[in-house]
């Protein structure tokens, strides 16, 4: 009892501040449930007078083309990430076991990428696509989400094969291996964790991108998702029952992705803190 | 592992296939930044397939989500051989630097040949150096859109004078009903009072204030800021974080605010927002001064060809349909705006904007909107300043000094 | 061969990010508006920083977010994973502060757009409900709106935080709690004596991690306020878009966004040279 008791006031602030985080969720739901009307007449937790949800999403699905560009989004997403897991995971085998000469500066350049603010490349990249053809394209798309995420990535899988003891690496060379052989048979099957990570967060990353999206693409069939969201909020608020019904939409695609990655998400932050 | 391995590179080779045949866009493309609210996504969609079907030419359409990254966008693809092909844009000061640098398509042949089914005056808001650039789909004028109800229950007639203007503020106030809306969310709003107060104070002042022949200080400009100041003070408006396009429908419905100045396209917002067509009408605000005359800003605003776009000719040709009576007949009719030509059918307009339109032929003097009428460089800044007004109207000199060395700092370079 | 394992990711984020960078700082030195051939203007770009009053406020907007991220999210974090563990119903909690962090900057910005609303935001109707004669303008008096986006971003950051101390704390071994209890430690002193110092690690990286994203960040003011109204909450990185992307002046952004750059780097120097130390000792 006594126990419970000197728990009470830590449970009160818990519980209020999880009212807290939780009043925008369920506002947000409760939005999209209604037609314009009843978001026009209603207070904001009153009850729709009819469920609206999927008459939303569909008005929402078929003006905005949201489809096409959930589409692209998963592409970039998926392809993206995949590059990014082959380019970090072998960059960050080279560097920690193959060592090349200078390899601290070749990661620091790399690592770079992180530190600085997206401003720095915005406009340069513009042009530099424009220049290359790459402007408004899936493969354009796919390369700038690659490069922006190999940093991070990179970080992860460097920390996670430090851990990995020499000897088993000793052994593969004794028997014979080279560097391809090793990082193969030995690294690449110890490495689930780290990919499970970099996948995670770069697909969500990815996933959630606008500015990127917005300034190097243009055509419907190129546009990411978040693009499409952010273009009905356009410069006036729009209609907000659709705005919430397509936030909430394409947020399942994460929501989901981290529910089922989501043991992994923490063994993430151990891999890149404690390295 | 080695299988995962396998399966990833099949994963980037049918990515990069699908990747490798991105879009070559067979029709043509018009971008703008009017997907929001007013929405006009379906419309530029319809009129793309009216287009095609019509002259076997249609265009695709590219929404931008933000009016600053359209801009931007449309600056740095138009000199490239990725500009579109059309793009929505705004006229005179907004189009100048554009041209200047050659970016912009000529249509003065277009104009000639509709030559007699546009006004003079619109002819000349798109020519530049004797060349006419761009075309108009529709033209809007700004006015005050009320609550006819709630005007209907207190028995309040649509103002004529100024006084009349106050009294209606006041008859709502002290049924505690906000009487005007008044925002600074989304940072352009903030100049639709000030070109309000400056033109009914003296249209001739609000010319020479755009164009760099007056200055912010003048003592006129500061007497419609304390007109501006004494109705805020008195609280005519509503709290300027009230957004134009969220909230303003909402309050209108409500009754909770009575009057919304703005444009006349605003209708379709209202209506977007739940509010039923006849319950709103539309006004022009009455002159502060009495010799300031009868005055209208318009809003004219063009779609535009790119000099460099990728199908100039079939570019052309929509251009050549859209200036018609028919194509201009057929988007003004999606927007319930009125259309830019004088031929179009315009039955489709409801009651409250035709009885606008007929107040406005009877002898309104119209002027540019401030958006447009002053130097971009100017008016982008001048936007924010009028915002640190509306929000501490007693900051109003250094406001007005701060105006007065923006303008200064344009015009010293742009005269040279 | 090891060039050629490095040099996928190598090539990619070289001509993607760093080439880029280096245009971006020969860039910093012109007048540009995007469209007419570039002026050669010197250091004159960074000398107007000095006197642009725009400029100070922004620097003082970041400043306040760098702060009090690391008062809300941050510490917030540390509290909240301090207190949750080992409490009945602690997975229900995290999985609630962890919901916000799968959500994109723009969904939570236009989320917290609708809360924070004056007239038809939930945040007013609550108050409302309440009978709290209060009705604040949240995204348009000053200093507020920073303050509010501030709040937004704690929303949606607390949840790393607390992931990462919690992960932290997991790894704390019993013995010297243990041995501290048994010297009659009270828990307030265990865990300043023993636990917090343990966390040390994990503290740095937080701490640099939230700093170096409040200086760079955009995204949530970008949606919620554009920095409005007039610039009062601008930060260094909006200031930049804006004089790049709404006033075209090139040049000026670039450099903008060289100093902000600087300042991150500067921070994030301790960082690197614990990362560069602890490299050394690797072999």
């Amino acid at each position: 009892m006594t126990r419970w008791l000197r728990k009470a006031p830590v449970y009160a602030v818990l519980v209020l501040l999880t009212l807290m985080w939780l009043l925008p969720v369920v506002s947000s739901f409760l939005v999209s449930f209604k037609s314009s009307e009843d978001f026009v007449s209603q207070t904001f937790y009153q009850l729709p007078t009819q469920i609206y949800f999927f008459k939303n999403l569909v008005t929402v699905i078929a003006q905005y083309r949201l489809l096409d560009n959930l589409g692209n989004s998963l592409m970039y997403s998926a392809a993206g990430t995949v590059v990014v897991i082959i380019a970090a995971s072998m960059a960050g085998f080279s560097i920690v076991r193959l060592r090349p000469k200078f390899n601290f500066a070749l990661f620091l350049i790399i690592y770079s990428g992180t530190l600085f603010p997206f401003q720095m490349y915005l406009i340069p990249v513009y042009r530099l696509f424009n220049t290359l053809n790459l402007y408004d394209t899936r493969t354009g798309m796919v390369l700038i989400y690659s490069a922006i995420c190999i940093p991070f990535s990179l970080f992860v899988y460097r920390g996670f094969y430090t851990t990995i003891p020499r000897e088993i690496e000793e052994a593969a060379k004794l028997d014979g291996c080279g560097p391809a052989r090793t990082f193969i048979s030995v690294f690449l099957p110890q490495s689930l964790a780290p990919t499970a990570v970099v996948a995670l967060f770069q697909a969500t990353w990815i996933w959630n991108d606008l500015l990127f999206g917005m300034v190097l693409s243009r055509a419907q069939s190129v546009r990411p998702i978040m693009v499409a969201v952010a273009t009905m909020t356009g410069y006036g608020g729009g209609n907000i029952p659709w705005i919430m019904t397509a936030v909430i939409f394409t947020s399942i695609p994460t929501i989901l992705l981290f529910v089922v990655l989501r043991k992994f998400f923490i063994q993430g932050m151990v891999l890149s803190i404690t390295s | 592992m080695r299988k995962m391995m396998g399966l990833m590179l099949c994963v980037v080779a049918g990515a990069l296939l699908l990747a490798g045949c991105a879009a070559k866009p067979t029709n043509l493309v018009l971008m703008h930044d009017k997907g929001g609210n007013p929405n006009y996504v379906p419309f530029f969609e319809d009129l793309g397939k009216q287009a095609k079907a019509a002259i076997g030419v249609g265009f695709t359409q590219s929404p931008y989500p933000t009016t600053d990254v359209f801009q931007a966008a449309v600056r740095a693809a138009l000199p490239t051989s990725k500009a579109p092909d059309l793009f929505t844009w705004w006229s005179t000061y907004r189009m100048k630097d554009l041209i200047d640098n050659g970016l912009v398509a000529d249509l003065t042949d277009l104009w000639n040949k509709h030559k007699a089914e546009y006004p003079q005056g619109l002819r000349d808001a798109f020519t530049f150096n004797g060349k006419v650039y761009g075309m108009a789909d529709v033209v809007e004028y700004w006015g005050v859109w009320y609550n006819k109800d709630v005007f209907a229950k207190y028995n309040l007639k649509v103002p004529t004078t100024w006084d009349e203007f106050l009294k209606v503020c006041d008859t709502l106030k002290k049924n505690k009903i906000t009487p005007m809306l008044e925002s600074v969310q989304q940072r352009w709003p903030t100049f639709i009072l000030f070109e309000e107060m400056v033109a009914r104070q003296d249209p001739k002042l609000y010319v020479d204030l755009c164009e760099g022949r007056a200055k912010y200080s003048d003592p006129r400009v500061k007497k419609a800021f304390s007109v501006w100041a004494d109705m805020i003070a008195k609280g005519y408006f509503t709290d300027p974080s009230t957004d134009l396009f969220a909230d303003g429908p909402r309050l209108f419905n409500a009754g909770k605010v009575a009057m919304i100045p703005c444009g006349s396209w605003y209708l379709s917002v209202l209506t977007g927002g739940g509010v039923a067509i006849d319950k709103a009408d539309i006004f022009v605000m009455p002159p502060v001064n009495a010799s300031a005359g009868k005055v209208v800003i318009m809003e004219a605003s063009p779609i535009v060809v790119s000099a460099k776009a990728p199908n100039l000719a079939a570019a052309k040709k929509v251009v050549d349909w859209w200036m018609g009576p028919e194509g201009n007949a057929a988007f003004a009719k999606m927007l319930n705006q009125y259309p830019a030509n004088a031929k179009s059918d315009s039955s489709f307009l409801p009651a409250s904007k035709v009885n606008f339109a007929k107040t406005i032929n009877d002898g309104y003097q119209v002027l540019n909107r401030y958006w447009e009428a002053t130097p971009t460089a100017i008016c982008e800044k001048a936007v924010d300043k009028f915002a640190e007004f509306i929000l501490k109207p007693s900051s109003v000199d250094t406001v007005l000094a701060d105006l007065d060395k923006i303008a200064d700092d344009y015009w010293a370079t742009a005269k040279k | 061969m090891s060039y050629v394992f490095i040099l996928p990711a190598f090539a990619l984020v070289v001509a993607l990010l760093v080439l880029p960078m280096m245009q971006n700082v020969y860039y910093s030195f012109f007048k540009w508006d995007g469209i007419s051939p570039p002026l050669f203007n010197g250091l004159k770009n960074y000398l107007a920083m000095f006197t642009d009053p725009v400029i100070a406020g922004s620097m003082l907007n970041t400043v306040i977010w760098v702060v009090f991220t690391l008062v809300f999210p941050a510490l917030g974090g540390l509290v909240v994973a301090v207190f949750v563990t080992g409490l009945r119903g602690e997975n229900f909690f995290k999985s609630v502060f962890f919901i916000p962090l799968t959500i994109s900057f723009v969904a939570t910005g236009i989320i917290w757009t609708y809360m924070l609303g004056r007239e038809l935001g939930v945040l007013n109707g609550v108050l409302a409900l309440l009978g709290i004669p209060l009705k604040p303008s949240y995204l348009t008096s000053v200093p507020l709106n920073t303050f509010s986006m501030i709040f937004a971003w704690t929303w949606q950051q607390l949840g790393t935080n607390m992931v990462m101390f919690l992960m932290g704390l997991g790894t704390i071994p019993r013995d010297p709690i243990e041995a501290c209890i048994i010297d009659g430690a009270n828990k307030w002193q265990t865990f300043v004596h023993v636990k917090f110092p343990m966390l040390a690690p994990i503290t740095t990286v937080v701490i640099t991690m939230a700093m170096v994203n409040s200086f760079k960040v955009f995204d949530i003011i970008y949606v919620m306020t554009r920095g409005g109204p007039y610039s009062s909450s601008e930060t260094l990185a909006i200031s930049m878009f804006r004089e790049t992307f709404t006033l075209f002046h090139m040049g000026y952004g670039a450099a903008i966004s060289v100093v902000l750059s600087l300042i991150v780097i500067l921070i994030s120097a301790a960082y690197i040279r614990r990362m560069t130390k602890r490299d050394m000792l690797y072999y």
